[in-house]
């Protein structure tokens, strides 16, 4: 690495991306909590006053935020047993094995596909009348568990959590793909040698070296988990009767339709803060390798 | 004989495991596919059958006369002019972090972490009330200049990580070779590093094109909208109109398709190497 | 290509790491056309020195000078100096006639010029027909001549070299220390070449500096560093295998000085002269100055015989002691006998035992 001392070379190739920053993230973070100390008395004229704490006392009692706060961890927690797990077995099928490269490009190609585009063809899917779902558990002569799946308070959310599933596995697949060739086929061969069959070398060998794999997409998931907004807003609106309302959509409807900007503003940073907490895990483990 | 077929039927089962996964996959943009070329009726009466007399005028339809070609251009510049810029910016700062030792580096590092978790959901109110300000609402520049500080942290992260794997006697030879420091970006890292910038540009193009939610905000007038804006808005008209809905989404869908076709090496590259770095 | 060959001068370099000193006042005067060797144990400091006179490394004190300028506040394209690296450091995406006319391209030479001047330094290292070649298309030797080639089109003032040949099989390394000498003689470029091999450091260089912990210990030519080493630590580092020591107290014997060993008779070191006669020192005996003779003083126990063919290595051992005996004869000994050894006492090294310094008449 080039000592740099008294040399304005590093900067300069860094000022631009910075400054960048600082305009389009920083500011607006540090601008995001300056407003949500704010208030006003009507929504239209933009006459802001200092409310101190009172858009956040508003926030531990308001039920909606609560709820739509309670899905977002509902979906933390469908995301890490739906697609990260899935994503962890096909990794595990396809480590090693003929064919991998194609599977490996199945799976990632709903990565590929827009949130917003997954969210309307899943709707169809879903669809009480011509719905592909429904048609399948006919066929299957399961007509009985036929719904109107996005239309159910019952099933919305894990309907909707379906659709961000599908267009997740592939992902984690991958990256636990990547993970597990990593590890030395050795390590595997000198298990084998010492009697262990495969259940056992998966949980003794393959688990433990993949942790920081692991550690990552959870982590990843977790961070997706509370600022994802595309699919709801498309397949449900946070409906049916709020069942799926999640803390990025009500705020943008706050924003948005009732222009309530500064309660927005708190409600986003309570959002921000949860990530940024959970952003230190992964900063911390990057700067450990850097 | 008994391993054998034992190890026959776990292959099987595997595979048919896999198998599974792949229609999963691949079902729903069949689906997308197909709708595109039927009636509503056709519809209706078999979702999974390939369309009978496919109605392949719902393409020109939509794209000449319903003025969709707006759109698909409008999202070629948006994610096109994203990805330059981004690449550029990162290119730069990467250099710097990975080259240098400086006072600072590592402070100035993590806050470009930081940007690698913010979304747009933290930024969306300042965002919205700068660009107002500065009268950008509704236009090109204030739809790409936000976006790109969305990118930004993930790519002079990537860089950084590939940059840092560049071998030190190759840039303190090309030092000695007299390279001043941008010449050594131009002519030694940026060709060595062409690989990772090309993953780079395949999911900056990619995260770009599919995105929505500041688009959504910014560009409410539809000759700005991109592809995945004007969709929704074209739904809130059509929401019936299935098979026009499914042609807008293949319109959308294609080119990114065929990038990915074109790309897998470097899609793939993209995504698992900042992850697993 | 040729130009005239500049000296070097390193005045009280010093360097440090974090909180380590790595170099501790370097002095180092280097004449015109002059071939050095650095020499020195792993991290001592011979990288960081050669670094700070290309310029990619900046020292805390002293100064650099290229015959009468000074440079250390310059950059490295601004010295002129070309460096060849152990890990050769190609461009992988430039073919040979670009990685080596890059320096060139970059400071606008004539076209002409550059084709004239890669195509001269490509046959006097035999790389005609590899121009179009990348380096990933070259053996380990072809990469280590295109690495050499593209420091000389530049004409440097001064090459530096670090230790270019460690990643290359013995005999290869043989045939290229033959090529970078005949190089030298050719161009006569002032050159530093740092090099962990002893054969290299002996055969290469006009003169040797060895260098420890941050200093140096001795410059001099290889056969004084071999036979005057001014130190005990330069004393054990050049040489393999290695000089033996054995500590004693100093007497006399007479008008003669010798050692008193501990369990032996006494070590004869010839005339005192004005050496000291007594207190505590330590001798150094190269194993090949050592001869199994019947009356020898220092008598041990055969623990191992080595013999190589051309010549037999036996390791011999007394109370905590173990010293090599390396000889031509083919020996008659085997492991577990007793044998007594001595040497001429003009071949026995003497040192101070506190010091390490060199005690000489
Ligand atoms: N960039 C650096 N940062 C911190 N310490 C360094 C750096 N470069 C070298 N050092 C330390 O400085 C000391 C001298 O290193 P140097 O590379 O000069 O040794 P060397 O004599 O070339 O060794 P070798 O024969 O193994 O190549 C070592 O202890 C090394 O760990
Ligand atoms: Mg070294």
């Amino acid at each position: 690495m080039i000592d740099a001392r008294g040399r304005l070379g590093p900067y300069l190739f860094l000022a631009p991306a910075i400054l960048y920053l600082g305009i389009w993230i920083y500011y607006p973070i540090a601008k995001n909590f300056y407003l949500s100390f704010l208030g006003s008395d009507s929504t239209r004229t933009g006459d802001y006053y200092f409310v101190g704490l009172e858009n956040y006392r508003k926030l531990l009692s308001d039920d909606l935020f609560h709820r739509a706060l309670l899905h977002n961890l509902a979906w933390v927690g469908l995301s890490i047993v739906i697609p990260v797990v899935i994503g962890l077995v096909l990794a595990v099928l396809l480590v090693g094995r003929r064919g991998r490269l194609f599977y490996a490009a199945v799976f990632f190609l709903p990565v590929t596909v827009a949130p917003i585009m997954a969210a309307i063809v899943w709707g169809w899917i879903y669809n009480p009348t011509f719905g592909a779902l429904n048609q399948l558990l006919d066929i299957i002569g399961l007509s009985g568990l036929s719904q109107p799946w996005l239309g159910d308070t019952g099933t919305a959310l894990v309907a909707v959590n379906m659709i961000g599933s599908w267009g997740y596995y592939g992902f984690c697949a991958l990256i636990f793909l990547a993970g597990l060739q990593s590890i030395d086929p050795e390590i595997y061969e000198a298990a084998r040698i010492d009697g262990a069959n495969s259940f056992q070398s998966f949980w003794s060998i393959t688990l433990p070296l993949l942790r920081p794999t692991l550690m990552f997409v959870i982590v990843y998931t977790i961070i997706g988990s509370m600022k994802f907004f595309d699919i709801i807003y498309v397949a449900t609106k946070g409906g049916p009767d709020n069942s799926t309302q999640i803390v990025a959509v009500y705020m943008f409807d706050l924003f948005i339709r009732q222009g309530e900007v500064t309660y927005a503003a708190a409600m986003s940073m309570v959002l921000t803060a949860i990530i940024l907490l959970m952003s230190l895990v992964v900063i911390r483990n990057v700067m450990r390798r850097a | 004989m008994r391993n054998q077929l034992k190890r026959l039927a776990s292959a099987i089962g595997t595979h048919g495991f896999l198998i599974i996964f792949v229609l999963i996959s691949l079902f729903p943009v069949y689906l997308m596919f197909v709708t595109s070329l039927k009636s509503q009726a056709e519809l209706i009466q078999n979702v999974f059958a390939l369309p009978h007399d496919a109605k392949w005028d719902n393409y020109p339809l939509i794209v000449i006369q319903r003025g969709y070609y707006r759109a698909v251009i409008n999202s070629l510049l948006f994610a096109g002019s994203v990805t330059i810029i981004t690449i550029a910016l990162s290119l730069l700062a990467a250099y710097a972090f990975a080259v240098f030792d400086f006072v600072g580096r590592q402070l100035l590092f993590v806050l470009v972490l930081v940007g690698l978790m913010v979304s747009e959901v933290s930024i969306l109110i300042p965002v919205y009330q700068l660009l107002k300000s500065a009268n950008l609402l509704n236009t090109f520049v204030g739809l790409v200049l936000p976006q790109i500080a969305l990118g930004l942290s993930f790519g002079i992260f990537l860089m950084t990580t590939f940059f840092r794997e560049v071998p030190k006697d190759l840039v303190d030879a090309a030092r000695l070779d007299g390279c001043t420091d941008l010449q050594l970006l131009m002519k030694v890292m940026i060709p060595v590093g062409l690989p990772a910038i090309s993953a780079l540009a395949v999911i900056e193009f990619l995260w770009t094109w599919n995105s929505f939610f500041l688009p959504l905000v910014i560009a409410t007038k539809q000759e700005l909208m991109p592809l995945a804006v004007s969709i929704i808005d074209f739904m809130g008209r059509f929401t019936f109109n299935y098979e026009l809905v499914a042609t807008t989404c293949v319109i959308m869908f294609v080119p990114i398709l065929i990038l990915y076709i074109l790309t897998q090496r470097s899609f793939r590259r993209g995504v698992t190497m900042g992850a697993v770095k | 290509m040729k130009q005239a060959a500049e000296s070097v001068s390193i005045r009280g370099v010093e360097k440090s790491f974090g909180r380590t000193k790595v170099l501790k006042g370097v002095d180092l005067a280097i004449e015109r056309e002059e071939f050095v060797i650095l020499l020195g144990p792993s991290g001592c400091g011979k990288t960081t020195l050669l670094r700070i006179v290309a310029g990619l490394e900046r020292a805390e004190a002293g100064e650099i000078w290229i015959s009468d300028r000074r440079v250390d506040p310059l950059e490295p394209k601004e010295r002129n100096v070309a460096m060849v690296f152990q890990s050769y450091a190609l461009y992988p995406h430039m073919n040979v006639f670009n990685n080596q006319s890059f320096s060139l391209r970059l400071r606008h030479t004539p076209k002409d010029e550059i084709r004239a001047r890669v195509h001269q330094a490509a046959k006097t290292l035999g790389l005609e027909q590899l121009l179009e070649r990348y380096p990933r298309e070259l053996s380990g030797g072809q990469r280590q001549r295109v690495s050499m080639g593209r420091a000389i089109v530049r004409s440097p003032k001064v090459f530096l070299f670090d230790e270019p040949l460690s990643n290359l099989d013995a005999q290869l390394r043989v045939h290229m220390r033959g090529e970078i000498k005949e190089l030298h003689h050719h161009l006569n470029t002032t050159s530093i070449y740092v090099t962990h091999d002893q054969v290299e450091a002996m055969t290469m260089g006009d003169r040797i500096v060895v260098m420890n912990g941050g200093i140096i210990e001795q410059i001099g030519s290889p056969l004084e560093v071999f036979d005057k080493p001014k130190n005990r630590f330069v004393a054990g580092f050049v040489g393999s295998p290695a000089m033996n020591f054995i500590d004693g107290e100093l007497a006399t014997n007479g008008s003669r000085l010798v050692l008193r060993v501990p369990g032996q008779a006494p070590v004869p070191l010839g005339e005192a002269g004005t050496r000291r006669t007594s207190g505590p020192a330590t001798i150094g005996i190269r194993p090949h100055h050592l001869r199994i003779v019947g009356d020898g003083p220092l008598r041990g126990t055969v623990k191992d015989v080595q013999p190589t063919g051309v010549e037999t290595i036996l390791l011999c051992r007394w109370a905590d002691s173990e010293i090599l005996i390396q000889t031509t004869d083919r020996v008659l000994v085997s492991a577990g006998e007793d044998i007594n050894v001595s040497a001429d006492p003009a071949d026995i090294h003497l040192f101070d035992s506190e010091t390490g310094e060199r005690l000489d008449a």
